[in-house]
């Protein structure tokens, strides 16, 4: 049903924006760090992923994701004389964010400054434990500029939460991104 | 343009505000020494292990807010020093009263929370295991694993039972044992 729920987002995204005349989309690839928060099962890691955007109107971009991160395994010795490690565990979402781009005098050109905010299905794996499927909610901050007309560069500050009844697993995610515009 | 962007962002805090129950979360490690060393022996072929998870400071700091587990394992050095290869596994009761006269009457009458765990004979290359983290936390039975949860989530006081192979006739020391916890709780 929560996969529904974001397919269904990400079809009217692409709908809203065959409706219109003129859309901007690319593609792009991201790769950076994802940094467990409050979590002492698992440790800095990296993460990868790919991106599709959608320009719906000069101040609203849409935007699906894949992203997949690989987390540091933890390490303790329980005051023992064995040290025993935990797989850190491996976190695959897709989704759909919705980007609101500050700056830059017209589409293609200048220095941009976006804030961020995402809803995506996730899924948490790790050795011997039960896999988690659950919803959960990205926010965050991106700079970006265009290095040529149809080619764009980011740095995002990413805040990600996957969202486990009444608690959450949280990751402060920090990427390098690379997009291409086709259209 | 600009009353568009703070109308979106002033929801994105306001949804973000809203959802503290599940954002103001944690994962804590928390640890319960087990006797070092304890051994389960020929006599009746199990040792009962009384687990109060009060007299953990993680556990105590964490209690009130305590939504549920996040993983489990229980870890330490499995030695045989007599007897043929075998088995060990653990079984739970959440009555801390609870009491059994041998291994096959906690067979009977508690829960099976975790095994089995396979060592080698006390002669063989085998008759030391430590396992994996990882590999614990894959021999949870679910049945005694939800006791656990309940009993973390409610006076943390139980008794457990670590029990050889049914029918065997040897010692199994266990050296530097733990049961490991990641709390779910808020913060």
């Amino acid at each position: 049903m929560r996969r529904s729920l974001v397919l269904t987002l990400l079809a009217l995204a692409v709908g809203v924006s065959a409706a219109r005349a003129q859309t901007d989309i690319g593609i792009g690839a991201f790769g950076g760090m994802s940094i467990p928060i409050a979590n002492d099962l698992s440790t800095q890691g990296t993460m990868f992923g790919v991106r599709v955007p959608v320009r719906l109107a000069p101040w609203m971009v849409i935007e699906a994701f894949y992203a997949n991160s690989a987390l540091g395994d933890a390490e303790e010795d329980f005051g023992g004389p064995t040290t025993f490690t935990r797989d850190g565990g491996e976190v695959s979402a897709f989704g759909a964010t919705a980007l609101i781009p500050f700056g830059g005098s017209e589409f293609g050109s200048g220095l941009r400054f976006f804030p961020f905010v995402g809803l995506g299905s996730y899924s948490l794996t790790r050795d011997g434990a039960d896999d988690i499927d659950d919803m959960g909610v990205n926010m965050g901050l991106g700079l970006g500029f265009f290095v040529m007309p149809k080619l764009a560069l980011d740095l995002r500050g990413e805040f990600a939460a996957i969202i486990t009844d009444d608690t959450s697993q949280k990751f402060g995610n920090v990427t390098l991104g690379a997009t291409w515009f086709i259209f | 343009m600009k009353k568009l962007h703070l109308l979106f962002l002033g929801v994105a805090m306001l949804a973000l505000t809203g959802a503290d129950c599940f954002l103001t979360s944690a994962q804590v490690l928390a640890t319960f020494d087990l006797p070092n060393p304890f051994t389960i022996d020929a006599s009746n072929n199990m040792e009962e292990l009384d687990v109060d998870l009060t007299t953990i400071e993680e556990y105590k700091d964490n209690k009130d807010k305590l939504k549920g587990l996040t993983d489990l394992a229980i870890l330490g050095t499995f030695t045989n020093t007599s007897g043929p290869a075998g088995t060990v596994e653990v079984y739970i009761s959440a009555d801390e009263n609870a009491s059994f006269a041998n291994a096959a009457a906690v067979v009977a009458g508690a829960t099976k929370l975790w095994g089995p765990a396979s060592i080698g004979p006390s002669t063989g290359p085998n008759n030391v295991v430590t396992l994996g983290w990882d590999e614990s936390a894959a021999l949870f039975n679910s049945a005694g694993k939800q006791i656990l949860i309940d009993e973390a989530k409610g006076d943390g006081h139980f008794k457990i039972w670590m029990v050889g192979t049914p029918g065997g006739t040897y010692n199994i020391r266990v050296d530097d044992g733990f049961i490991v916890l990641v709390l779910d709780a808020g913060v």
